[in-house]
């Protein structure tokens, strides 16, 4: 290519990552047994080993539109097989990848050639390859119900699209294809008016016709969304049904009988000929008679119908079977509420109507974030459970179930047990030989478990009501024993008793006499001492010396708590002289020690702090608190204080109202600030630990509802969830610090102990996502470290850029708004302003705290409480600056959906906001706003007028908290857009010389060139109109360079392209010459926002997240 | 939310159930008429997807009725006012508009000339879902992507139609105007939903094409997202003109926007079929390789409104080809209430009922039942 004339090379634009929604999902089973997942992601296939969760590799295989639908070859009973090639389609194109370029994908390397890319003459919706008379073949169905066969070659790639065939037209939401053998093809299609038409293809185009109609179903009462062909189930010997699942927008599931049985059917006039689906039907909507005869036709052939989601179902498949224990079917079905619902399908074959049946709902386990669940696979293995995959709108993928778990170094086991207390008497009578202690008695209903402790992870404690103890140990499954006691300690125990865990091997009981005790195994109980009153609580101090533990023991009405140590030389407890001070009704809940500080919670959420040096000590040698704090809003008690790891002063906080917390101590343990606080999705965090990782993560557990949680705060993950009945009940948990899916847990449960151990967490994360929702608003912090995006879900996330350089990690997720983010801004890198919806417009203070846990602390600072009557108006913008009031204040600017612009004065240090004044537009919406370099107020409306506002008195004056009160003024208004202006952006490329960058509802990018003067009177140099810069609303933009020169500008729009514009003024300054440097497709639909986040880098926010190079182009 | 709530956010819905039309998308047909005239010596009409009937109603007190609706049906009065005050509107038209105001005002939002009778007038309107009656329309319950619509259409046009004994799909007494206002239900698929109603607008423009006139016009919901260009190039082959439109009663937050087709000028040869439709197949592709001149990008602007039209310079190498970018039109004027903003409503506001109720959802019976048991989480339970 030849050198140009122009100083300036084309920059030109190059996606470097891309997070979007999970759109297509297929399992491959691969010669090794090994299975694989395929994800179809935006443009991408990308591989994945859902043992490792390892990207294994990845193929662009489109040019310009995502992925919709992915088939790996499966052998004739439904399993995915390594027979064949892979069939994948997006929109209308389609391609075949052979067995050849598969083989080299599984071994990570990317095949040379790229298979031929072809067009379908109508959208697809199902594919499938399959061997007839020796020869590889391939079919498709698309929206309007129609089949397009597939020609292969010997080695598997793709020559031709055979003819459309179709019985009839209607609009599809949904299809299924399955191969029958015999040359013939099963379809069932789902149509936006709520029928199901089952109907079968012959491959024999010698046939007088090539398609025979099976059923029409009209028993849903909305679109489907989502049909699945069964294959032959054998549900007793030598008969055989075939099922099809179906869901659709009235929220219910339905399984309907499609087995081949000839015998009967034409005599019930139940077949449909083509003369009956040719003529004009008041489909889905009832009411003559051709209708009632369908009608007819479901009440035999629908074997059950289930509701279960909260929204619409998106999928629904069959799950495993077993036919040797003719046991239920299981299905799941897949929705837009994020969830996936286990069903078991019990069929009664007895009528002679055919099977009828009842599906029962299992479980519900939430997967995603936000909304959709956008696709699912499921693969079934005879004995194995299913192994099911799903990928959501979030770009999440989670998989479950199916294979021999790998995870577990620890060595938990997988067992679920509830034994009643007789069960474990009986355990303990066979397993012992000749008891020293009278045996106690069957059948009492009085005898109940008390309360539990790990010794260690293979050893778990049980006390009991009638004061014995009790110990399982696991190896394999537990096996259960008694302690050997004293007489005088099972009288003791009797009736009350507390015990915990403080160290490993290490367990304190103390008794209403005000007994304390230790438990180590293989030694005789030890008494330690007897403490003024009955023991109320054994609170292990977190964070003090491992080996010479300590624990802080409470009594019952008493003003002082002590502290019990250990001495490992002696290996026994004593209680030391020190003593804690507590305020009248203290009860201590939770205690730790921090650097030189101790830390106790209370049961209605305080949190007291106490030095160890000696001269905060009382004449009686008790520690005095120094500090002490409480969250205004709760009462609840603090369930758990956690020193951050690898720091002395920072430590997290635990609560039954649902949030964790975290604060730093100041100096000389004087007090400690709140720095971080969230509430993970819990209704009450009962615990805390970090692991001993390489890099530190947070484990929670508590309960929600009658669950039971367990989870990784870092990568907010469900570990566990199990129905326990609710909070209030006396458990214990225990997992090993290495490795947190691994889980121990023993609760009682309408009088029955449970014990519950997983070696792995149920559901994985294959794939990190992001926002569940459309992201509206991206932010980058003034030295590029964070990036906030804020969707639709009314969530904010902050992120960092990956170590590596590709992607994010998502570093927390705040969640107080209530609806729709409109705008964010950054203040430095540890101020964050976001508003929406509601009136609402939160300030956060972002920091990172000293310790080993890579996280960042969040709190929310400020918030904006000037609302109007109903607080239903939008804020639709701001800005805010500190050059404009002193030092000590920020002005800020708010935009509201009632047309007007309003002036706040904030206090840094007082957080409070100050009303200044208000300027009302014509009644149109605002929808941008900015301020010009020279501080006055650029507002953009929805009737495509830009209006510059000023304020007369702009000179600060620290004195004053707010002097500006004067009036704002309207100096400049210029039409540029014929509609609602999407995107905005300024720049002064010199003095005194502005560039206003608009992108608008109505298609157009608009530059306006303005100066200022120094009395602040504007002078329109020119407006620049691009008409139609894109095929839609331009809804992000951004001026990426600003050189006296030229300035450039990148768009981004509803119609999936990003462009970049460079304008260059004119010959003698007259004038701007516009050329487009580049347009290129982007995966990221209804997209938000755009924003430099580096030198040379943009992000997209929309339905995901793209990242943009530009660059000049570099000659090759 | 309370009713009132949803009056003050949504300015048109409060002034459709004021103005007594069944559903706030009656405004948008308006404005587009305000720009478009579309109603002009327009006699027949056929109206696609009308559930519940708001178009259709349009076109009854319209054409029907002889019912005028001027901008006072929507405008914002305090905005005009305010943007005479604050210069919006420039000095000089003002002038002229406050004259033509003054007539207006006279007029009145709607006025209705009963002496005009229209008796040649013919609506018909088409669903799968019932519409109540309308005066002077005929609505019929059918599926307008099914090949057997089109001699029910046809017949409810030209009672003298014999199905039996024609066999030509193209109505012998074709029509002026063909409107759809249909939109599947999203799913939020933005992908599919675009091509699901990319598929609507083909079958509204499949039936179109058996009956409308050569110089007819056809206006159709469109959702402006991937891959438009292409669909705005296709409707450039039956039409002269080809508008994408957006009235300022539709929300400039939505994707949906109108396109408006004027002037019906099938290619030589062609012949209109629902066996044969287009948006499906090549025959569309190959109608494109036969056009002659390829469709040039610039159009001129709408009005001198000041502004610089650049000529650009396209260096970016990207494939242009069937790729055409409709010229974009803003309906309702600049006074008409904005859709996205929130309106202070009187003191003494009361909040009226809708007209009709909106359609039943077909997830109905689902709450329903969600609600007999207790709530969307199960029966409360009383903490002990």
């Amino acid at each position: 290519m030849a050198q140009t004339s122009t100083p300036h090379p084309r920059t030109q634009l190059q996606q470097t990552f891309v997070l979007s929604p999970i759109t297509a999902l297929e399992f491959y089973h691969a010669e090794s047994n090994s299975s694989y997942l395929l994800a179809g992601e935006d443009t991408w296939l990308r591989i994945y080993d859902p043992a490792t969760s390892r990207l294994v590799s990845q193929l662009g295989v489109f040019n310009s539109r995502p992925i919709h639908g992915i088939h790996a070859w499966k052998s004739e009973d439904g399993t995915p097989t390594i027979e064949g090639g892979i069939l994948i389609w997006g929109g209308q194109s389609v391609i075949v990848l052979p067995p050849s370029s598969v083989a080299s994908l599984i071994q990570g390397t990317t095949p040379s050639e790229l298979p031929t890319e072809f067009q379908a003459p109508d959208w697809i919706y199902d594919g499938i390859l399959f061997s007839s008379n020796g020869e590889t073949q391939g079919a498709l169905v698309t929206t309007h119900n129609e089949i397009v066969t597939l020609k292969l070659s010997s080695e598997g790639n793709l020559l031709e699209l055979g003819p459309v065939v179709s019985p009839s037209r209607p609009i599809l939401y949904s299809a299924n294809l399955t191969f029958l053998g015999d040359n013939t093809i099963l379809i069932a299609g789902g149509t936006v008016f709520g029928e199901i038409i089952v109907w079968k293809f012959y491959l024999d185009s010698s046939r007088p016709s090539q398609w025979e109609v099976l059923y029409v179903f009209s028993g849903h009462e909305g679109s489907i969304f989502g049909v699945t062909i069964s294959p032959e189930i054998e549900v007793a010997p030598g008969s055989k049904v075939r099922l099809l699942a179906s869901c659709s927008d009235d929220r219910t599931i339905r399984i309907w009988d499609i087995t081949d049985r000839q015998i009967s059917i034409t005599q019930d006039g139940m077949e449909i000929d083509s003369k009956t689906l040719g003529e004009a039907r008041e489909t889905g909507f009832g009411g003559n008679s051709e209708v009632k005869e369908e009608n007819r036709n479901d009440s035999t052939r629908c074997v059950a119908v289930a509701m279960g989601h909260l929204s619409r179902i998106w999928h629904v498949k069959f799950g495993e079977y077993t036919p040797a224990s003719r046991g239920p079917i299981n299905v799941y079905s897949f929705g837009e509420d994020t969830t996936r619902q286990k069903w078991e399908l019990s069929l009664d074959l007895t009528g002679s109507e055919g099977p009828k049946g009842a599906l029962k709902h299992c479980t519900t386990d939430s997967c995603h974030n936000g909304k959709n669940i956008w696709s699912a696979a499921v693969a079934n293995k005879e004995g194995q459970a299913s192994l099911i995959a799903t990928g959501g709108a979030d770009g999440k993928i989670v998989i479950s179930g199916g294979m021999s778990r790998s995870g577990s170094e620890v060595g938990f086991e997988d067992f679920d047990l509830s034994l009643s207390f007789d069960d474990v008497l009986q355990h303990i009578q066979k397993n012992s030989g000749a008891p020293s202690m009278d045996p106690l008695p069957m059948g009492d209903s009085k005898q109940a478990f008390q309360k539990y402790a790990f010794m260690s992870d293979t050893s778990v404690v049980a006390t009991t009501s009638p004061g014995r103890i009790f110990v399982a140990d696991i190896q394999g499954a537990p096996t259960w024993r008694e302690v050997q006691l004293p007489a005088e300690v099972v009288a003791d125990l009797k009736s009350y008793n507390v015990m915990k865990t403080v160290a490993l091997d290490k367990v304190v009981l103390g008794s209403a006499a005000g007994n304390v005790y230790v438990l180590q195994s293989g030694k005789p109980i030890q008494f330690v001492e007897k403490l003024p009153g009955k023991i109320q609580d054994i609170l292990p101090l977190v964070g003090a010396d491992l080996e010479n533990w300590q624990a802080v023991v409470t009594v019952l009405g008493a003003d002082n708590a002590y502290i019990l140590n250990f001495n490992t030389s002696t290996n026994e407890a004593s209680f030391g002289d020190v003593t804690l001070s507590l305020k009248e009704h203290y009860i201590p809940t939770a205690a730790a020690q921090v650097g030189s500080a101790i830390l106790l919670g209370s049961r209605v959420g305080v949190v007291t702090i106490y030095s160890l040096s000696r001269d905060s000590q009382d004449p009686a040698g008790s520690l005095l608190p120094r500090n002490w704090s409480r969250d205004p809003k709760t009462k609840d008690a603090i369930t758990a204080v956690v020193p951050l790891p690898g720091s002395s002063r920072n430590f997290l906080t635990t609560c039954r109202d649902g949030k964790y917390r975290m604060y730093s101590i100041w100096h000389e343990n004087r007090g400690f600030d709140l720095r971080h606080e969230i509430s993970p999705p819990m209704g009450m965090i009962e615990g805390a630990w970090f692991t001993t990782t390489e890099s530190p993560e947070l484990i929670l557990h508590g309960f929600k509802g009658k669950q039971f949680i367990y989870y990784n705060a870092t990568t907010s993950a469900v570990l566990a969830s199990l129905e326990c009945g609710g909070a209030h009940r006396s458990f214990a948990i225990t997992s090993p610090l290495t490795d947190p899916n691994a889980l121990r847990l023993i609760f009682t449960k309408s009088s029955h102990l449970r014990f519950y151990s997983q070696s792995s967490t149920f559901l994985r994360t294959i794939k990190e996502g992001g926002h569940g929702r459309e992201i509206r608003a991206v932010a980058c912090s003034s030295s590029f470290k964070y990036i906030a995006t804020a969707a639709e879900d009314t969530v904010i996330r902050i992120w960092s850029k990956s170590p590596t350089g590709q992607g994010f990690k998502c570093l927390a997720t705040l969640e107080k708004h209530s609806s729709g983010i409109q705008s964010l801004q950054w203040k430095g890198d540890n101020t964050l302003v976001s508003c929406g919806g509601s009136e609402e417009l939160f300030i956060w203070s972002i920091t990172r705290l000293e310790s080993d846990y890579e996280t960042i602390a969040v709190k929310c600072e400020a918030v904006w409480n000037f609302h109007s009557k109903d607080k239903d108006l939008r804020i639709m913008a701001f800005e805010f600056s500190n050059n404009y009031l002193g030092e000590y204040h920020d002005e800020f600017v708010i935009a509201l959906s009632n047309s007007t612009i309003q002036t706040y004065a904030y206090g840094e240090r007082t957080h409070e906001f100050e009303f200044g004044s208000e300027a009302r537009y014509t009644g149109a919406c605002p929808t941008q706003l900015r301020y010009m370099p020279n501080g006055d107020i650029l507002v953009a409306y929805t009737d495509g007028h830009i209006a510059i506002w000023t304020r007369p008195f702009l000179e600060p004056d620290p004195e004053v908290t707010y002097a500006n009160k004067a009036p704002l003024e309207m100096v400049l208004l210029l039409k540029v857009h014929q509609s609602s202006i999407k995107s905005l952006d300024v720049v002064d490329p010199e003095d005194c010389h502005y560039v206003i960058a608009t992108g608008g509802d109505d298609n157009a990018l608009i530059i306006t060139d303005l100066r200022v003067d120094d009395d602040g009177k504007y002078t329109v140099c020119g407006r620049y109109r691009v008409s139609s810069a894109h095929g839609a609303a331009v809804t992000g933009l951004k001026i990426v360079r600003d050189d006296t020169d030229m300035i450039e500008v990148v768009t981004v729009s509803n119609d999936q392209r990003i462009k970049l514009w460079r304008a260059v003024p004119g010959e003698d300054g007259q004038g701007m010459k516009i050329s487009l440097q580049d347009n290129r497709y982007s995966g990221i639909a209804d997209v938000g926002d755009v924003e430099v986040i580096e030198s040379g880098k943009v992000l997209v926010g929309g339905v995901g997240m793209e990242v943009w190079d530009f660059n000049p182009f570099k000659w090759l | 939310m309370g009713k009132s709530s949803k009056d003050k956010r949504d300015a048109y819905y409060r002034l459709a159930k004021e103005q007594g039309w069944r559903a706030r998308s009656a405004f948008k047909l308006l404005q587009l008429d305000e720009e478009f005239n579309l109603f002009e010596n327009v006699t027949r009409v056929v109206d696609l997807c009308a559930a519940p009937g708001s178009w259709s109603q349009v076109l009854s007190r319209v054409l029907i009725k002889n019912e005028k609706f001027g901008r006072c049906a929507w405008e914002d009065r305090e905005a005009k006012f305010r943007q005479r005050m604050l210069n919006v509107i420039p000095s000089e038209s003002s002038q002229e508009d406050s004259q033509q105001e003054t007539k207006q005002d006279v007029e009145m939002a709607n006025t209705q000339d009963e002496s005009t009778s229209r008796p040649d007038v013919k609506i018909v309107s088409i669903d799968l879902q019932p519409i109540s009656p309308l005066p002077g329309v005929i609505t019929l319950r059918a599926d307008i992507t099914h090949p057997a619509t089109v001699p029910l259409l046809l017949k409810a046009l030209d009672p003298s139609y014999d199905p039996e004994t024609s066999t030509n799909q193209q109505a012998q007494q074709p029509v002026d105007l063909v409107i759809s206002d249909g939109a599947p239900d999203v799913t939020g698929l933005h992908d599919l939903d675009i091509y699901v109603q990319s598929q609507l607008l083909f079958a509204a423009l499949n039936l179109a094409l058996c009956v409308l006139k050569p110089g007819g016009k056809f206006v159709a919901k469109i959702f402006r997202g991937r891959n438009v260009d292409l669909l705005y190039a296709q409707l450039k082959v039956f039409f002269e003109k080809v508008y994408v439109a957006k009235p300022r009663s539709s929300r400039a937050s939505s994707v949906e926007a109108f396109i408006v087709c004027i002037n019906f000028q099938p290619p030589a040869g062609f012949k209109a079929s629902l066996e044969e439709p287009l948006g499906v197949g090549s025959r569309l592709a190959e109608l494109q390789e036969q056009q002659q001149d390829p469709i040039s990008q610039s159009e001129p602007s709408k009005a001198d409104d000041g502004i610089t039209e650049v000529i650009l310079e396209d260096l970016s190498g990207a494939d242009n080809k069937n790729r055409w970018i409709a010229p974009f039109i803003a309906c309702g004027d600049l006074s008409a209430f904005d859709s996205d903003a929130s309106y202070k409503l009187a003191a003494d506001h009361v909040s009226l009922p809708p007209v009709q109720p909106p359609t039943a959802p077909p997830y109905k019976r689902a709450i329903e039942l969600r609600r007999q048991n207790g709530g969307a989480y199960g029966k409360p339970v009383v903490a002990k």
